[in-house]
């Protein structure tokens, strides 16, 4: 037995294949995510309410979508700008679909088949016309609020259809239906991106798309098909707003929405240069997002604030994602190591 | 009986005006391995591109057991059952070892992955392959040898009919080689597959192939059953009648005495490093051209990057003209005038747009500036001068990508040696060159130690260039090196691999 574990290991480069425990990458996160949730409920005995969680859960639910959607996206290495649009249009679709005598539940799928051929035309233009995603995506985010205040003549849209306003407002078992729609979307989306081919072949596109390609990988498929979970998702949040406020906004989703969805998920680990990241991590990086918001509003700290804040937290991610990946395979301890080496604030003693 | 697999007829390929392939004609028989050679930028990465659907051609047809295909995509070629191990590594670093060997051919039922099934049979198919891995690992750890051998393994288990492999042994050693010539003879016999490998090592194409092709510019000069030709008619397709008999005339070269050393640029003592090295000692002088030989793992590529500041060093100590050495980055490295060619091509980190002048010219601009502004002519001229004596055939004025994998190495080595190393440590310096230039390159390195002194560290799987090219080889064994010498004239590969081998501990340098 040992014999042979020595022969082999003369012709190979490590001696032997170490099986060891190793902490899912979201775990610095996770811990983040902890700490700053115990901070707030020191500071505000209101953040500790159970009612407050849920709607700390609530109001984050949308950038949670749209931070699924955009997970996919990026992990083919890819953008998507047009989201927070897709909220506004798609709100203001369905909105007149149900003004139009549409029974809502039908206005309700009708949108989000409109919101997933929105992000196909998307993954189509990148991909058959080789247009960068940033450019698409810009364009169409343009087009999009462009048409939801043409068509609307810039007023909102009320709702007659009252049934319509469980998806926004109504609560199961205590729960929030968004929150249980955000829970649902994300397992399914975890489960597709970890246990499927084509999640495999996402995370193959995103590491290398022509060593994908050359492998016999159908790269067409996976960049529509991201393009479209997003505009799934991005319809969903609008659908969501919509039931929430029951009235069609052609505004709702064109302020932080985007840069906060995009922020989720690279706060989670999801690598902005593709084929790196978990569906965890994006969801841990909405909530960390939620809490700052939300701990800032019970703390009665202005809004003013929130970007900022929530801007440098992504920036903290992001350099360690960077370190993270020139030092790829090496342990977390032995990177802050050498991020404290290289910027001179090595510990003495 | 061996049947025709695939007859390929009139290939045409042309990138804007120059035309790559005139009509070649190939034809592959079931149970047969097929030799595919020629010089740099002949053609042959082109032609097996062709036949894997990745890049389309402007003529020819290819018939596949008799039915004319056309292949829209590498996806459409492997659905055929084509599988090809393409020249430069295409591993995802992102995925698992495992995720990569069943890259498009997964095994699943409705799409959901059988993941137990991929691990159970890819540890089966390693261990088989005498790698010592769980599967688990993820490629961008792992050393060359290693990605290369999964690569192989990859696209021998797909079940293929038609199996093309472009270069596969470049980062190999020699006992992964004989099993790999073995392995592929009996898939062949086995599996009634055609195996088409390209491979500038003669020596391989003999041992395994049944016929041979010969592409010179594009255009079949040779095509015949093996046992028909001799070496010296497949040298001479390769590199031309003329060429050839020059090749032959050539002296070997003169190894330096052993007398008049002057004393050493670059020493390291008891040299460790966290990831595989334990104890290194060696001492490196001007004008010598010094052989590191090892198997693959006994850590000489990880000695070449600690040198040149990729890696940290854990203890010992190194020394750099009699000062402390321990450069952090390859900056710090080349600021001492310290170089390196890695064995990794796209770890060399050539700009893939710019030409091949621009590249090589990138680290001397400051040379060739006054306050700032390039004296682009004066830098382009010597750029040239290198990259012809080096013998780079291809637009060296088009982006860079565009040479062919030999030739880009060649690129490389010219980059290097115009930073004007004193110490330059080469990691596998021919790999992928064709025979005609191979000599050349052992030549040009030897010049640049006789007569400019430079010291010269040169890592190589393969045991008769280190003979060729080196005065005194050392030897590293599992990451440690005693740093004695043996005198390369006194040596032949055979002895060279049972130094290697061998386990008694060597006497330290002091
Ligand atoms: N994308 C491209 N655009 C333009 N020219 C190209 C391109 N790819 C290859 N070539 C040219 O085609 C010719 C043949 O290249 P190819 O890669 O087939 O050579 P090769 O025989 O495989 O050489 P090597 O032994 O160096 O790998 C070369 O002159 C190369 O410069
Ligand atoms: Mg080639």
């Amino acid at each position: 037995m040992m014999k042979e574990g020595q022969a082999v290991s003369s012709v190979t480069e490590k001696p032997v294949a170490r099986k060891r425990w190793k902490l899912p990458d979201e775990t610095g996160i996770l811990g983040m995510l902890i700490v700053v949730f115990v901070i707030f409920c020191a500071m505000s005995p209101n953040m500790r309410t159970l009612s407050n969680g849920l709607v700390l859960l609530l109001n984050g639910a949308v950038i949670g979508l749209l931070a699924l959607g955009q997970t996919f996206v990026l992990l083919i290495g890819g953008i998507d700008l047009s989201t927070g649009a897709n909220i506004a249009f798609m709100g203001v679709l369905v909105s007149l679909l149900m003004a139009h005598g549409v029974f809502w539940p039908l206005a309700v799928l009708l949108t989000l088949a409109a919101g997933t051929l929105m992000g196909v035309v998307n993954g189509i233009i990148i991909q058959y016309f080789r247009v960068p995603p940033f450019i698409v995506t810009f364009s169409t985010m343009g087009v999009m609020s462009s048409l939801a205040l043409i068509i609307t003549g810039a007023n909102s849209i009320s709702i007659t259809q009252p049934g319509f306003a469980f998806i926004g407002q109504g609560l199961v078992g205590g729960v929030p239906v968004p929150v249980l729609i955000l829970a649902a979307m994300a397992i399914l989306a975890g489960l597709l991106l970890s246990k499927t081919i084509l999640g495999t072949h996402i995370y193959a596109t995103g590491g290398n798309r022509e060593a994908a390609r050359l492998a016999g990988v159908n790269i067409t498929t996976t960049t529509i098909t991201v393009y479209a979970v997003s505009g799934l998702c991005a319809s969903l949040g609008g659908i969501i707003d919509t039931g929430r406020l029951m009235v069609g906004f052609p505004t709702t989703g064109l302020g932080d929405e985007l840069f906060f969805s995009i922020a989720a998920a690279v706060i989670g680990g999801v690598s902005l240069f593709g084929g790196v990241g978990r569906v965890q991590g994006a969801m841990i990086g909405a909530v960390l997002i939620a809490v700052v918001s939300d701990g800032m509003n019970v703390l009665n700290v202005s809004s003013y604030w929130q970007s900022l804040v929530i801007g440098v937290i992504v920036l903290i991610a992001v350099i360690f994602d960077t370190y993270r990946r020139r030092s790829a395979g090496v342990p977390l301890s032995e990177t802050l190591r050498s991020l404290l080496r290289t910027h001179g604030m090595r510990r003495t003693g | 009986m061996a049947e025709e697999r695939l007859v390929a007829q009139g290939i045409v390929k042309r990138y804007g005006s120059a035309t790559v392939l005139h009509g070649v004609a190939l034809t592959l028989r079931s149970g047969e391995v097929h030799g595919l050679v020629g010089h740099n930028g002949a053609g042959k990465s082109t032609l097996l591109k062709v036949l894997a659907g990745a890049v389309a051609p402007d003529g020819g047809t290819i018939l596949l057991d008799g039915r004319p295909v056309s292949f829209a995509s590498p996806a459409a070629a492997t659905a055929a059952g084509i599988a090809c191990v393409f020249q430069e590594l295409s591993l995802l670093e992102n995925l698992t070892v495992t995720q990569n060997l069943f890259l498009a051919r997964e095994i699943a039922s409705a799409g959901i992955l059988d993941k137990q099934a991929m691990r159970e049979t890819a540890r089966r198919e390693l261990a088989a392959n005498g790698l010592n891995l769980t599967g688990d690992e993820k490629v961008a750890n792992l050393p060359v040898a290693q990605r290369q051998m999964i690569e192989i393994i990859g696209a021998l288990a797909r079940n293929a009919r038609v199996i093309l492999l472009d270069e596969p042994t470049t980062a190999l050693e020699r006992g992964q080689i004989d099993r790999l010539v073995e392995t592929l003879r009996r898939i062949a016999r086995e599996r009634d597959v055609a195996i088409v490998i390209v491979d500038h090592k003669l020596d391989e194409i003999f041992a395994v192939c049944d016929h041979v092709t010969a592409l010179m510019d594009g255009r079949v000069v040779l095509d015949a059953p093996i046992a028909t030709v001799s070496h010296e008619a497949v040298v001479e397709s390769i590199i031309g009648q003329q060429e050839a008999a020059r090749l032959q005339a050539q002296a070997p070269a003169v190894h330096a005495t052993a007398a008049a050393k002057p004393s050493p640029i670059l020493t390291a003592r008891g040299v460790g490093a966290p990831r595989g090295l334990r104890d290194v000692s060696l001492d490196l002088a001007p004008g010598e051209v010094l052989g590191l030989y090892g198997l693959a793992g006994s850590g000489r590529s990880r000695l070449l990057r600690t040198l040149y500041g990729l890696e940290p060093v854990g203890h010992g100590t190194m020394r750099l003209r009699d000062r402390p050495y321990r450069p952090q980055s390859p900056r710090a490295a080349m600021r001492e005038a310290v170089v390196f060619v890695s064995e990794e091509r796209k770890a060399n980190g050539f700009i893939p747009d710019f030409d091949a002048i621009r590249n090589c010219t990138l680290p001397v601009l400051r040379r060739h500036a006054w306050g700032g502004v390039i004296r682009r002519q004066e830098a382009e001229q010597e750029a040239i001068g290198v990259l012809e004596r080096l013998r780079v055939r291809g637009d060296i004025h088009a982006p860079m990508s565009r040479l062919s994998g030999g030739n880009q190495q060649k690129a490389l080595l010219a980059k290097a040696v115009l930073q004007r190393p004193q110490v330059l440590l080469l990691d596998e310096p021919t790999k992928g060159i064709d025979v005609g230039t191979k000599a050349e390159i052992h030549a040009f390195i030897r010049s640049l130690a006789a007569q400019s002194g430079v010291a010269v560290l040169v890592v190589s799987t393969e045991e008769e260039e280190l003979l060729a090219v080196c005065d005194e080889v050392i030897i590293m064994q599992r990451g440690r090196c005693s740093g004695r010498r043996h005198e390369a004239a006194r040596l032949d590969s055979t002895t060279l691999r049972r130094l290697a081998l061998e386990t008694t501990p060597e006497p330290v340098l002091a």
